[in-house]
Parts: structure tokens; C-alpha cells; sequence
């Protein structure tokens, strides 16, 4: 069962942490709190969803479709929603992506109903067992997805000119500015990029969750929890508080209780904000 | 320019709050006009003496359900039901129910029903929208689910003097000792006991090797009042507890619950889930490639008309308890089934739960009827005596109703359904079972 339990405690914590390095991103450079990142991870579902139901497009097949619309849905969010709030008082800057996860969940319950949705005849169906370990191929595929997210986001951010433009944005504004740094377009590339990743997220997540509009909260508790244990703003960190937390979340559950694991998430996080406020890898 | 255009639409958002409010008093919009006589508009009695009301044009019966959040399904279907039985009453359609050849309530002078919705969420909002209901739209009566918002929903009724009926399963209802409260179907107590017999008898009767029980149930007041109870008869009944499982029923995955089970690998899996956590768990199971011999749910999820359009044919040997199903109610359960399916919910089959909390508007409906009377005393005092359904016009296929004094009507039962086919079939009590129930369940990979 250790065997086991290590696999599946990897493979959620990927998925805590796909969603805690949008949070991450957003708040490293904008100073903004996407509490609507589950949300839009939600989005992406229903996405994935239609795409299959009208097209017969496979989920995986649909992440890169998915990511480019949920970009330019991020840009435009940026534009018209957060770029205005960030000329407001701080707590409108952070209370603005809760309002709008509220819009969108509520939206979506106007629109397409509660219904509990899933897509049949995926392309990577079945376990395969080793005797050891079983191995979901559906799971194989939110694994597989986060880990090539998350190189092909720290190769942008660390190789490319655009990326490295955002990171210096994320580090000092002004500064950034004065080297000729469109600032602006480096916020609204940093939240469509955000949105995007939450798109990867989502399609990868139809594999094994069933789609409906409210199932981007619990998520997002986790995505936020990940981001404060590994340190706000570091992305590196983000990811590695994802493990974390799909760790300690399968084990405790497996070994000690299923009604401690969220508790010891918790106290895991108190534990580190009280000994190390800025997270374990925090600037 | 810029600073009166937002004062031009902030009055106008202004103005229109206010029109609405004065128009609507529900968030899905009252049809009722200031001209219909409403029993709000009559003091509730103080004594015997008290002026004696006209009998109203329209009798309003509220629906206290979910109508946003995320279990809103079950309630949609519930509203589609609404309006069959609305038109049922009001002469508009023809089927064999309660009053369906006459227009409206005959011994309330004619009375049509009127539906009116209230949101129920959360219970503390299920508690302003059944004091908003009683008080301002003068419902006769609210019919709501769940045992946390009946709970909430019974303050304001207990005070303003309101019948409520909801099928709320769990035994404190029945001990707080409620004055206008009653359950029309059985409760946590009865299924839970109805469980472990159908366990008994397929040990008995069909050989089926039971010894050793898991008890899932997730951790609100449904699931805890559930694990409690079935604690309690696995005990009275010799079943052996291997593994007692309390989850969040938000929970983003139940893997580390899956693998416990697949550890312990009980003879039986006895599961008291909503529909997001059921659908989680059978997807889990199907991934550890672990299923076991037999399933039981407790309604929740296993009831929920999504659980089978979702897992198809994964649903398969999944057993539940029940209230109702189709093949228990001969042709009139079959033809509601039809009518509801061609003609109201767009294609969605019609199920358990569904029927039995929907149901519940039509007793409050012959309740008021056989009374003669809207006044909640007199609706309560015929409650106690019994209500008269004839059989041949009641789909649900009860006994009788007639409810003590701690609300439960005495005369229900629980049956046990298994799903085969993307279908559910009564197995248990074999005196209304349509078929056997197939034993044990083969694993995912034999299937």
C-alpha cells in the first residue's frame, strides 16, 4: 500500500499543484488574489466538456485549444476587470476575483444547469496493474499534463524574453518600467497565462472528476493553502506546496484517518506560516 | 459626462430594485395579485371564536428547495413535479391523481393550488424564505428536504403556525418534538433498520456470505445521523464492522478512503453520500479496480437521476434504499414516470426521491382538503387522524398516512432497489421486488 499511496499522493498534489502556480503567478506580479482561479479551471471542464460532446475532441486533445481560449478570456478579464481595480483601494484589488468566481459559477448554474456532467470514451482509460501498484491511466494523464505545464512554464519564464520581462515586472514595477518594459502587458500576459494553466488543469481533470459549476472551490481552498506553504509569488514553491499537501492529504487519510487528512493539511500550514511566515521557499 | 452616466445608472438599477421588489416577493417571481384573497391575509386564530375567513380562490403551497448552489438538480426535477401536480389539481392535465376530475379543491370551495418557490441553499436562507413564505405569501404549507434546513425552516413555522413536510431522514427530527412538522416517508431509522434485513434475509434466504460490514458516510448531519443509526443496527443485527469511514463531502479526492476499503475488503460497503462524492467514489473504486460483493447506498447520491446518467453501466449491482420506484406503484407509477419523462422534465427519468419529496405538495394539498380548512390546527389535527389517499390514485405505493405525534407517518416502509441496465429494480421486500437481486457483484475487471 506505500507504493500505492506515494503514486496517488504525487498524482494529487500535481493537480494542488497546476492550480496553486496560477495563484502564485498572479499574486507574484500583480499583487492580486485569483480567488477565481477554481473557477476558471471550472471553465475549462465545460470546455473540455462541449468539445468532445460537439466535436468528439478528446480532453488531452483539447488542452492546447482550451489554453489559447482561456488565455484570451484571462487577457480580457485583465482588461476590463482587474486593471481597473488595481487603480482602487487594496481591498477592492482583492476582493474582485471573488466576485467574479461568484459571477461565473452562478453564471454557469443559469446556463448550463447543475447537472453533474462527465465525458465517456476517453482515450486513456483502464489501470494496469503491477501487483504492487496499480497504476489509473486516467490519473496518468493530470500527472503527465501538470509535469509538462509546469517545464514549459519555467522554461518561458526563465529562457524567453517575455517571460524574463514578467518576472522582472513581478520584481520591481517601476524599475521595469524605466527599462522599457511595457508593465501593463506584462499583467494582463501574467493572468492569461494564469487562466491558461487553469485550462491545462481543468481538461486534465475531466479525466477523472465529474464536471459541474461549483467544482472549482475545493480546489481553489487547496490551490491557496499551496501557494502560502510554499511561499507567495514563487512559483517553484507553488508547485513543490502541491506535493506537499497531496502527500500529507493521502497519508494521513490511509494511515491515520480519513477525517484527519484536511486537518493535518491545515496544521501543516499553520505549522509553517507560524515558523516561517513568508512559506518554505518565500522571499 | 463620465460622473452622470453612473448617477443615471446607479438610479436606474436603483429604481428597478424597487419595482421588482414591489412586483416579485420570490426569488423566481409570485404570480399572486394584491386582488386574490391569500390565507396571509386572515389572522391565524387565537381561539375558537376567531371571525371565520372566506375560503380563498387560491390555496398557496410553498417549495423550499435548492435553487441555486450546486444540488440543484434534484430540485429542478422536483419543480418539474411541482407543475405536473399543479395542472394535475388544477384540472389542466388528466391523470388518476387526487382531485384530477375536479378543478381544484372541492371542500375549499374550488380552491386552485399555487406553487410558490422559496430557496433553500443553505439553511440559514431556507429560514428567511420559510418566514418570508408564511408571512408574506401565506403559504398553507411549505414541503422542503434535507434534516439541517428542516430544522431552521421549522423556527419560523413553529411560531407563525405553519404545516411543513419535508422528508428530512434524521431521527432528531423526530425527537425534537415539533408541533407542525411531519414526514410522509420513512426515516434514517427505518432504512437503516430496512438495511440490515434485506442483509439478514439474502444471508438467509439466498446464502449470501455477509459477515463483515465498511460504513462510508460522509460528515454532515445527513451522514453522521446515518453512521450513528447503522453503527447501531449492524450491532442488533451481528455484523462485523471493519472499517468506519467519515469524509468531507467536498473532498477532492477519496483515494486514501478507497484504499482503506480495498485493505479491509468487507463483504459489504454500506454508503451514505451525496451525488458528487457517490459519482467520486465509484470512479475511484473502477480505478483501484476494487468493488465489492455488495453496495448499498443510502439514497443521497444512489438516488440521484445523474448517478446513473453518468456512470451508465458502471452503475450496475449498486444497491440503495428507497422510497419508491416505478415497478412498485403498478400502472399509475409507470404512467406518472411517463408523463413526467414526455412532458415536464425534458427526458429525465423520474426517481425515487424526486417523487417522494414532490409528493408531499399533494398531501398538504388533501391535508387542507379533508380539513376543510386552511387554519394549520385543523390541517394538523386531520395529519393525527389520518389522511384518506385512494390507493388506486396514489403512485407512491404507501400504505396509508397517518402521523404520530412526533411527526412520522406510521404507515411507510423502505424498499431496496438494485441498478442493472441503467435501470432501478425493487428487490427487497420480496413481496414487491420485480426481480432478484443479482449476488455477489463481480469486479470491474470480470464485468
Amino acid at each position: 500500500m506505500l507504493i500505492q499511496v506515494l503514486f496517488e499522493g504525487l498524482v494529487m498534489g500535481t493537480i494542488y499543484a497546476l492550480i496553486a502556480m496560477g495563484i502564485a503567478l498572479v499574486w507574484g506580479v500583480t499583487n492580486i488574489l485569483s480567488f477565481s482561479q477554481g473557477e476558471f479551471m471550472m471553465l475549462s471542464m465545460y470546455l473540455a466538456f462541449y468539445f468532445n460532446t460537439l466535436f468528439g475532441l478528446d480532453p488531452v486533445a483539447s488542452i492546447p485549444l482550451v489554453m489559447a481560449i482561456m488565455f484570451l478570456f484571462g487577457a480580457i478579464v485583465y482588461k476590463t476587470l482587474i486593471s481597473r481595480a488595481l487603480k482602487g483601494p487594496k481591498l477592492s484589488q482583492r476582493l474582485i476575483t471573488f466576485a467574479l468566481g461568484m459571477v461565473i459559477t452562478n453564471g454557469m448554474l443559469m446556463t448550463v444547469g447543475g447537472q453533474y456532467r462527465s465525458i465517456p470514451n476517453l482515450m486513456f482509460q483502464g489501470s494496469i496493474d503491477l501487483g504492487f501498484l496499480m497504476v489509473s491511466r486516467q490519473k496518468l494523464v493530470p500527472l503527465a499534463v501538470s509535469l509538462i505545464v509546469t517545464g514549459l512554464l519555467f522554461l518561458f519564464m526563465d529562457k524567453t524574453k517575455v517571460g524574463k520581462s514578467i518576472r522582472a515586472t513581478a520584481q520591481d514595477k517601476e524599475a521595469a518600467g524605466l527599462m522599457g518594459i511595457n508593465t501593463e502587458n506584462a499583467y494582463m500576459l501574467a493572468f492569461g497565462i494564469s487562466t491558461a494553466i487553469a485550462g491545462a488543469a481543468g481538461c486534465s481533470l475531466t479525466y477523472y472528476y465529474y464536471i459541474y459549476p461549483a467544482v472549482g472551490a475545493p480546489f481553489l481552498i487547496f490551490g491557496f493553502i499551496a501557494v502560502c506553504l510554499g511561499g507567495f509569488g514563487n512559483i517553484a514553491g507553488a508547485f513543490l506546496g502541491g506535493l506537499i499537501m497531496g502527500m500529507v492529504d493521502l497519508f494521513t487519510g490511509s494511515y491515520l484517518s480519513t477525517t484527519y487528512k484536511y486537518l493535518a493539511v491545515c496544521v501543516i500550514f499553520m505549522l509553517t506560516v507560524s515558523f516561517k511566515p513568508k512559506g518554505l521557499f518565500g522571499r | 459626462m463620465k460622473k452622470l452616466l453612473i448617477w443615471t445608472l446607479v438610479i436606474t438599477m436603483l429604481l428597478g430594485t424597487v419595482g421588482c421588489a414591489g412586483n416579485s416577493g420570490s426569488s423566481n417571481g409570485s404570480t399572486a395579485t394584491p386582488a386574490e384573497a391569500t390565507p396571509a391575509e386572515a389572522e391565524k386564530p387565537t381561539d375558537a371564536n376567531a371571525e371565520i375567513t372566506p375560503e380563498p380562490e387560491v390555496v398557496k403551497i410553498g417549495l423550499l428547495f435548492p435553487l441555486t448552489g450546486t444540488n440543484t438538480q434534484a430540485a429542478t426535477e422536483v419543480q418539474y413535479m411541482a407543475k405536473l401536480y399543479e395542472d394535475a389539481i388544477n384540472g389542466i392535465v388528466d391523470i388518476n391523481l387526487p382531485f384530477h376530475d375536479v378543478e381544484g379543491l372541492p371542500n375549499l370551495g374550488g380552491a386552485k393550488i399555487q406553487i410558490v418557490l422559496g430557496d433553500a441553499v443553505t439553511p440559514d436562507i431556507a429560514m428567511s424564505e420559510a418566514e418570508r413564505l408564511i408571512t408574506e405569501e401565506g403559504v398553507i404549507g411549505i414541503v422542503s428536504t434535507g434534516s439541517a434546513n428542516t430544522k431552521t425552516i421549522m423556527v419560523p413555522a413553529e411560531k407563525y403556525g405553519c404545516i411543513v413536510l419535508t422528508e428530512g431522514t434524521s431521527q432528531s427530527l423526530t425527537e425534537a418534538e415539533y408541533t407542525y412538522w411531519g414526514r410522509s416517508f420513512p426515516g434514517d431509522d427505518s432504512f437503516c433498520r430496512d438495511t440490515f434485513a434485506f442483509m439478514d434475509y439474502m444471508q438467509k434466504e439466498e446464502g449470501a456470505d455477509i459477515k463483515n460490514v465498511a460504513l462510508v458516510c460522509e460528515d454532515t448531519e445527513f451522514g453522521a445521523n446515518m453512521a450513528n443509526t447503522l453503527r447501531q443496527y449492524a450491532a442488533e443485527y451481528n455484523f462485523n464492522v471493519v472499517e468506519d469511514i467519515s469524509y468531507s463531502a467536498t473532498a477532492s479526492n477519496v483515494t486514501s478512503e478507497v484504499l482503506r476499503l480495498k485493505k479491509a475488503d468487507p463483504d459489504c460497503i454500506i454508503m451514505s453520500s451525496y451525488i458528487a462524492d457517490s459519482l467520486l467514489f465509484m470512479s475511484t473504486y473502477k480505478e483501484q479496480n476494487y468493488f465489492p460483493k455488495m453496495l448499498i447506498g443510502q439514497r443521497g447520491g444512489f438516488s440521484a437521476s445523474d448517478f446513473i446518467t453518468n456512470l451508465g453501466d458502471a452503475s450496475n449491482y449498486c444497491l440503495s434504499t428507497a422510497r419508491w420506484n416505478p415497478d412498485v406503484s403498478g400502472e399509475l407509477g409507470l404512467e406518472l414516470a411517463a408523463l413526467f419523462k414526455e412532458k415536464y422534465s425534458g427526458g429525465i427519468d423520474l426517481v425515487g426521491d424526486v417523487l417522494t419529496d414532490s409528493w408531499n405538495i399533494y398531501m398538504l394539498a388533501i391535508i387542507a382538503n379533508q380539513a376543510g380548512s386552511t387554519d394549520p390546527d385543523a390541517m394538523r389535527a386531520a395529519m393525527s387522524e389520518g389522511i384518506y389517499v385512494d390507493p388506486a390514485q396514489d403512485p407512491t405505493g404507501s400504505l396509508g398516512y397517518k402521523y404520530a405525534e412526533n411527526g412520522q407517518n406510521e404507515e411507510t416502509s423502505a424498499i431496496v432497489i438494485q441498478m442493472m441496465d441503467k435501470a432501478r429494480h425493487t428487490v427487497y421486500p420480496a413481496a414487491v421486488a420485480s426481480t432478484e437481486c443479482v449476488y455477489p457483484a463481480p469486479n470491474w475487471d470480470a464485468r
